[in-house]
């Protein structure tokens, strides 16, 4: 077990108690910031290498929304490690009633390449704000920001409690052998059911972020200018290498056709006339993840796009026409800047197709007319949903993030980052006075002493009458 | 086993009916069930006198009580706790709605144990109702006149197709756990606790897994010993010892050690009188298989009471072991019977060394005066939940969350935690198609100008 000796180290550190205190929190999440002022640079030129990001998204991913997460905990954490005291009930009223959040001890972060600073730093500073240990495994996908994390995180982060390892399946697979008091992953479904099996040899709490199809249903009623943007926006950025990007698009033939110019213009407000030559238009990541998606440019019809270089793994900002259920790219989630269209008679349909299909981490839904954002809404489960817009919904700190069946389990970002690597300990400090109150609970047990025990403990729904 | 297919495959189908999510059914299925406890009440006693010879009071005051007042609670609070939820908002997002929608999961499987058989399949499935769910129930064939009744009974006052029972032992249940479910709440012990969150990381499901362990309990010489030999007493030997949350064993000082013993002897009597086995209130090992395994954990030891047992009726008596060696075998294992050892410390670090270098147990006792000795002891271990003073009573205030941590189980429920456990929290924002010049600022072409905006 060749990390044996890291986890155990880090576990004696857990068990000093030195990541419990607020100060000792506070100064380490503290340092992450200095780490995203100093690393801003290097951050930008690590993920423009790995998959050409342009540096105004790697800015607003990698660095302002980290801050904001950073900036949301440092300023409420103590009100966050502060006991919670709950209401009690009449035989408790002089009792102490309390939840108390605990930290786990060593958890682990497994983040995935797309967002390579953001998915592991957002995560870790709920872990650290929550006061644990932590063992980062950032993406070797990734390799420069795999890099610049393994080399640098150490120089600003108490290398005692908080360490980076690197390397691909066959050592993440090692790691596994180990217990860790929590598991948060971010990446695909099959490996979430890796980390879940791995995680139940030890009864590892887990957080799974995971992904799927997210579907897009554009409504006849709609302004479709705006549509078309902010479809684009959420569908391009990364060159379409995000979990919660929209996946495909559900519309009705009309509307396809009306969408089609609207798309374009939007395009090239966006990158140009020639897409390649933008800097504000990513790369995708490998060679493998670009053969895989230059398969899928077969289905339905190319009306926008479609052109690729191998040697610069670009492919351009590209939408499908009338794409069928049973095409290449409605068989796994696209994760690239590939738009398919599949046309639909109208909303029932749209929401059927949904419903037939696992549930997604997303939901979007766009018409000028509530009522039917509404529905979609109500008709569909997924882990969240935006209605008119792309993306946004995550950039709320006070929303849950996180997905549903096949698109993950737990949830976080905000103060549900910190709740997720908390135990919530229910804790009730009794006076060791007043101990006839006790006795209807004693042996020997009588009909008389279980009428009081019901008239304490009793529950009553207002309304109903009670005549003594 | 096709059948079980069918079953959890009808159950599917019903939920997508949609016919489990509106508020008004699931408080009409509520009251349905609290119908069922009210009327039924006879038949609950008798089959849980039938399973583990617990007398009428007794049974109602640990599996009738609690669940009548769980129904009340929900029924009363499910529309504020079904209401969306609006939360803070940014500048950015300041004239849209954002807000979290409680969702139902879909299906979800309930597996209930046998030392509280009732109530531990209740509960679990009054929060899964209430959150809009369709629900498996899978009582413990181990109580199994609790589990015949709960089959018979829940088909004629709930949707038989929404909340069907399934009966059965290991073969059955490893068959259901095959079946693709929502969510699995799961009580009973860690070693089956691990086979169940394996089978759900096939399907990505979800878990809440209430385990146990050895729930520990510090005596500190400061305190009042009579109350807490009282306290103690009583949730060690209710249920016959057979409770996730009894306290396990004692750590104190061994100055104290024969004061505990006579203050639970004197205790015993008050509560079981003179002749313990012909006590109405004092229950019996479940059965043949765990009255041997309780029986052997008393070899080799200093027992300064009790120790009798008669297997015919698997009865044991309550007993106290002393001068326990951390080694042995009754330090190894959750007792889940009536056998307390005390296992001398001498001083409270001592006792949270103890505890810390095992498995983190679903609850933890300390009685002390000295308020701060007890709150050290919280601070400096971990365990599922913790009471003060007492035992067993958080389990009591629903506003407190009921689950384990480390081995003890992970996830909790009770009041309103279990209609939470069982819902989607689904994060929402409506925008509007209008307003697209406050958009313009993330769109491309980028520009230094509006990073620094």
């Amino acid at each position: 077990n060749p990390y044996a000796g890291l986890v155990s180290h880090l576990r004696a550190s857990w068990n000093s108690g030195k990541t419990r205190p607020m100060e000792y929190r506070v100064a380490q999440l503290e340092a992450l910031g200095r780490f995203l002022d100093d690393k801003k640079q290097e951050i930008l030129e690590a993920t423009e290498l790995d998959m050409g990001k342009p540096s105004f998204e790697a800015f607003f991913s990698e660095i302002l929304l980290c801050k904001n997460e950073l900036n949301v905990t440092l300023n409420n954490l103590s009100h966050w490690m502060k006991d919670e005291y709950v209401d009690k009930n009449l035989v408790m009223q002089l009792d102490s009633a309390f939840i108390r959040k605990d930290p786990y001890g060593v958890v682990l972060i497994i983040a995935p390449w797309n967002y390579p600073i953001h998915l592991f730093l957002v995560p870790l500073i709920g872990a650290i704000a929550a006061g644990n240990c932590a063992i980062i495994k950032p993406s070797e996908i990734s390799k420069n920001t795999e890099r610049l994390v393994a080399e640098t995180l150490s120089c600003y982060l108490d290398s005692d409690c908080f360490a980076v390892v690197t390397g691909g399946v066959p050592e993440t697979t090692r790691l596994l052998e180990n217990k860790f008091d929590y598991i948060f992953f971010t990446g695909t479904p099959p490996v979430g059911r890796i980390i879940m099996t791995a995680a139940a040899k030890h009864l590892t709490p887990v957080t799974l972020e995971l992904g799927g199809k997210n579907p897009c249903y554009v409504s006849d009623t709609c302004d479709v200018t705006n549509v078309a943007r902010r479809v684009a926006w959420g569908r391009f950025f990364n060159a379409g290498q995000t979990c919660i990007a929209p996946d495909y698009l559900l519309c009705t033939i009309e509307m396809q056709e009306k969408l089609m110019p609207a798309l374009r213009e939007a395009i090239t407000e966006f990158f140009g006339p020639n897409p390649r030559e933008s800097p504000d238009f990513g790369r995708i990541v490998s060679d493998k993840q670009f053969q895989r998606l230059r398969a899928m440019l077969g289905s339905g019809r190319v009306a926008l796009g479609g052109q690729t270089d191998e040697a610069e793994r670009y492919i351009a900002p590209t939408v499908l026409a009338d794409v069928l259920p049973s095409d290449p790219a409605m068989q796994e989630e696209i994760f690239g800047p590939i738009l398919p269209i599949v046309v639909i008679a109208n909303m029932d349909e749209a929401i059927d197709f949904i419903n037939a299909r696992p549930r997604p981490l997303a939901v979007y839904a766009f018409s000028c007319d509530s009522k039917i954002v509404n529905q979609v809404l109500e008709r569909t489960s997924s882990g969240g949903f935006c209605g008119n817009d792309t993306l946004m919904h995550v950039t709320l700190t006070s929303l849950p993030f996180g997905g549903i069946g096949n698109s993950g389990l737990g949830r976080y970002h905000g103060k549900l980052t910190f709740d997720t690597f908390s135990h919530h300990r229910g804790c009730l400090h009794r006076s060791m006075g007043l101990e006839t109150l006790n006795t209807p609970r004693y042996p020997p047990y009588t009909q008389q002493k279980l009428g009081l025990l019901t008239t304490t403990f009793e529950v009553k729904r207002r309304g109903t009458c009670t005549l003594l | 086993m096709e059948r079980m297919q069918q079953i959890v495959g009808r159950a599917r189908a019903a939920f997508s009916s949609g016919r489990s999510r509106p508020l008004r059914f699931r408080i009409q299925q509520l009251k349905a069930l609290e119908r069922m406890v009210q009327e039924k009440e006879k038949e609950i006693l008798a089959a849980l006198k039938a399973d583990l010879n617990k007398c009428g009071p007794n049974a109602y005051s640990h599996e009738i009580l609690g669940v009548l007042g769980e129904l009340a609670l929900t029924m009363e609070k499910l529309p504020s706790w079904a209401a969306p939820q609006p939360v803070k908002k940014n500048l950015l997002t300041l004239r849209d709605e954002a807000y979290i929608n409680y969702e139902p999961l879909g299906v979800v499987l309930v597996i209930g144990a046998w030392n509280y058989p009732f109530v531990l399949v209740m509960q679990p499935l009054i929060g899964a109702i209430a959150a809009g769910n369709a629900v498996v129930v899978k009582p413990s064939e181990v109580s199994e006149n609790t589990a015949r009744l709960v089959a018979e009974l829940l088909p004629q006052y709930l949707d038989k197709d929404l909340y069907p029972v399934i009966t059965g032992g290991v073969p059955e249940t490893t068959e259901l756990l095959t079946q693709r479910f929502d969510h699995i709440l799961y009580t009973g012990n860690t070693a089956v606790g691990k086979i169940v969150m394996a089978a759900a990381a096939k399907h990505l499901t979800p878990v809440t897994l209430e385990l146990g362990g050895k729930s520990p309990c510090y005596i500190d010489k400061d305190c009042d010993l009579a109350v807490a030999c009282r306290r103690i007493t009583w949730g060690k030997y209710m249920n016959c010892g057979q409770t996730c949350i009894a306290p396990d064993y004692i750590l104190c000082d061994p100055s104290i050690q024969s004061q505990v013993v006579e203050n639970i002897k004197a205790t015993l009597k008050e509560f079981y009188g003179e002749d313990v086995k012909s006590s109405p209130d004092y229950e019996r090992i479940v059965n043949q298989r765990h009255f041997k395994r309780v029986k052997s954990l008393l070899e080799g030891q200093k027992i300064a009471l009790g120790g009798e047992s008669d297997e015919a009726s698997c009865f044991i008596a309550p007993t106290i072991l002393t001068d326990v060696s951390p080694e042995s075998k009754v330090m190894e294992e959750e007792i889940f019977g009536p056998v307390l050892p005390i296992v001398p410390v001498k001083s409270v670090e001592e006792a949270i060394e103890f505890i810390n270098l095992r498995e983190k147990p679903l609850a933890l006792y300390v009685f002390s005066n000295n308020k701060q000795l007890i709150k050290r002891v919280i601070s400096e271990t971990s365990s599922g939940g913790v009471t003060g003073n007492d035992v067993i009573m958080h389990f009591f205030l629903s506003t407190l969350p009921f689950g384990g941590v480390g081995h003890s189980g992970m996830g909790a429920y009770h009041g309103k935690h279990s209609f939470e456990t069982f819902s989607h929290r689904r994060a929402c924002l409506i925008k509007d198609l209008k307003m697209e010049s406050t958009n313009k600022m993330r769109y491309p072409p980028g520009s230094q100008k509006k990073v620094d905006w």
